[in-house]
């Protein structure tokens, strides 16, 4: 649907290029053509039946494993385990060799499956003692060799979701305040997602990462003595070292990609942090900072960040990463104020989120990305009622705060519009 | 390399991995020393692993004052209990951050699972008591046959014989019923 959406929008845009003389007319088809792409090997029905048939096979190993399996011996049950596997691989070779790579990755992916169900029946048959994260390890290391071996996206994203579970289960159990082992477990995947320009498996990765970092805030708080206010505060800042990487990368590398899907969900971090920071009932408690420690860490992360800030500003025009830079600076810079006067930090916070948002629609539109114009108006209607519906303000200072934040706006609007027609003008078109 | 040779290596490891799992339990039951643990059955269900028996061990609550060792543990650490021979099962006779070098007796691995107060006996301050986990408190058995774990006669008493291997790794080696092996573990 969406590359047909896209050839669509295509053919409009080249017939607009074409009328204004960018664009040799010869051209129109071969580009056409181009975006459309090499036609499809095959459909994609068998591709889903042949997911389908795996979530069915997959079900039917569990129930087996349920059902306990009474009247085998064990090592007849370990065989059977043994030739499942085996067999899924050779089904998935099969498939390779009659040309479905559709259904010989699916084949795998069985394959997979069956590894992680085979480690629970062994458990199960031999009685060991029962360890699940290593379990869960064992299983995604499984998955990341499929991964890289075959090479196959799908076994990569659920090596990937595996280590986050992994991960979960052992701060769960072990007690970890910060779960580091997990950064070199999912770093192995993220050479071949690069390589192979894995897109999904890529906003998998990144999730599984954000995941990481809020599974870390939380035992932060719960087991330390950080407030949720520090801990919001070091997680803007991290969500703002996201909106950096953009700037690091070079521009044509295979890393690119993947550094602007981290820098949308690193926006998404800082709006929505920066967002719940200011409810009223929680800032009310948590907008002064209780122990130095975490506003130290805060800004040794922020300082880490400036590089990518300094880039993209410098090199590239782009005022976005020093944009999240400066909010969450200005977020522990608020964090340094008395608590006295947390309705001054407060209000100094709202009108810098609102102008944030602003920031970023404007942005969006001089990038022509629709996400960040997107994400801009749907946080920016969320704040509006947000700050009409805080009871932390008196309803003249609400009143106030949109009176004088409606006029800037248009007075922003009207100043943008100037200077449109202006630089319309001096190219010769009509405005 | 061909894809049918990166495949066939995926198979052997994966394949390899499952047999030492096995392999691995077999060497600890039979070269392992053997401990025999008093239990408490119940028998919960498992939407996905059948019916099991979940074993509380009596070493699954230590009261850390009448124990040699360490004291100042932490959810999730790593402990190691020492247990010497007792009139029907062993005993705990200490608790360890790090596995005792010249123990008589035979040094369990476990986790801590939490540490607190209770009120151990009558008339005196509370104890500390640190609950353990020792990976082997599930037990599955054939569906159905858990309530003869639960109806047993007054006075019956359940045990089982664990092998412990050099880690401290501990594997169940058999069931007894008033010490008699009545399920035993092996290969087969």
């Amino acid at each position: 649907l969406f590359r047909l959406y896209y050839r669509r929008r295509l053919a409009q845009d080249l017939s607009r290029w074409i009328e204004r003389g960018w664009i040799d007319p010869a051209h129109r088809d071969a580009i056409l053509i181009d975006a459309a792409g090499t036609p499809a090997t095959g459909g994609a029905t068998p591709f889903l039946l042949a997911g389908l048939g795996v979530v069915l096979f997959a079900v039917g190993a569990l129930l087996l494993l349920a059902a306990n399996w009474q009247e085998l011996p064990r090592v007849a049950k370990f065989a059977t385990v043994l030739a499942a596997l085996w067999g899924a691989y050779g089904a998935a070779f099969a498939a390779m060799r009659s040309a479905s790579p559709r259904l010989a990755e699916a084949l795998l992916l069985l394959g997979v499956l069956l590894f992680g169900l085979g480690i629970l029946l062994v458990g199960q048959i031999y009685h060991l003692p029962a360890d699940a994260p290593q379990g869960v390890l064992l299983w995604a290391s499984g998955a990341m060799a499929a991964a890289w071996l075959w090479p196959s996206e799908l076994a990569a994203i659920l090596a990937l979701l595996l280590a986050a579970l992994w991960s979960t289960l052992t701060v769960d159990q072990a007690g970890w305040l910060v779960h580091w082992p997990f950064l070199p477990v999912w770093a192995v995947m993220t050479p071949v997602i690069l390589y192979r320009r894995w897109y999904g498996a890529g906003h998998v990765g990144l999730l599984t990462l954000a995941w990481w970092i809020v599974l870390a805030l939380g035992t932060l708080q719960a087991d330390t003595d950080a407030s949720a206010g520090d801990v919001l505060r070091l997680g803007i800042a991290v969500a703002a070292g996201f909106v950096q990487l953009p700037g690091l990368v070079p521009v044509r590398s295979a890393a690119m990609p993947f550094a602007v899907t981290a820098e949308r969900y690193g926006l998404i971090g800082l709006v929505a942090g920066l967002s719940v920071l200011l409810v009223p009932r929680l800032y009310a408690g948590e907008a002064a900072m209780t122990d130095p420690l975490w506003p130290g860490v805060t800004a040794t992360v922020l300082v880490a960040a400036l590089p990518g800030a300094i880039r993209s500003a410098l090199y590239r025009r782009d005022a976005l990463a020093a944009g999240a830079a400066g909010l969450a600076a200005l977020v522990l810079a608020a964090a340094l104020l008395p608590t006295e006067r947390a309705w001054a930090a407060a209000a100094m916070l709202n009108v810098a989120l609102v102008a944030g948002l602003i920031g970023l629609i404007v942005q969006g539109y001089r990038r022509d990305d629709r996400f960040l114009v997107n994400l801009g108006f749907v946080f920016f209607a969320l704040t509006l009622m947000r700050l009409y519906a805080d009871t932390f303000w008196l309803l003249f200072d609400r009143a106030l705060f949109f009176l004088v934040g409606g006029v800037l706006v248009i007075g922003l609007g009207w100043a943008l519009e100037r200077r449109r027609r202006r630089l319309l003008d001096s190219l010769g078109r009509p405005a | 390399m061909s894809a049918g040779t990166k495949l066939l290596i995926l198979a052997v490891l994966q394949g390899l991995v499952l047999t030492g799992m096995v392999a691995r339990h077999q060497w600890t039951l039979a070269t392992g020393q053997p401990v025999v643990l008093a239990i408490r059955p119940i028998d919960p269900r498992s939407l996905f692993q059948g019916d099991y028996v979940e074993l509380a061990y009596e070493i699954g609550r230590l009261r850390l004052d009448r124990l040699a060792g360490d004291d100042d543990f932490v959810e999730g650490e790593t402990v190691y209990v020492e247990l010497q021979p007792g009139t029907q099962a062993w005993q705990p006779t200490g608790v360890w951050s790090r596995r005792p070098i010249a123990t008589t007796g035979a040094a369990l691995r476990g986790r801590i699972e939490w540490v607190g107060q209770q009120d151990c006996e009558a008339g005196v301050p509370p104890c500390r008591i640190a609950a353990v986990h020792y990976g082997i408190e599930n037990y599955f058995i054939p569906e159905g046959t858990g309530a003869r774990f639960e109806t047993l006669p007054a006075g019956s008493r359940i045990d089982v014989r664990v092998a412990v291997d050099r880690n401290g790794t501990p594997a169940i080696a058999a069931i007894l019923f008033d010490g008699e092996p009545k399920i035993e573990e092996g290969l087969f």
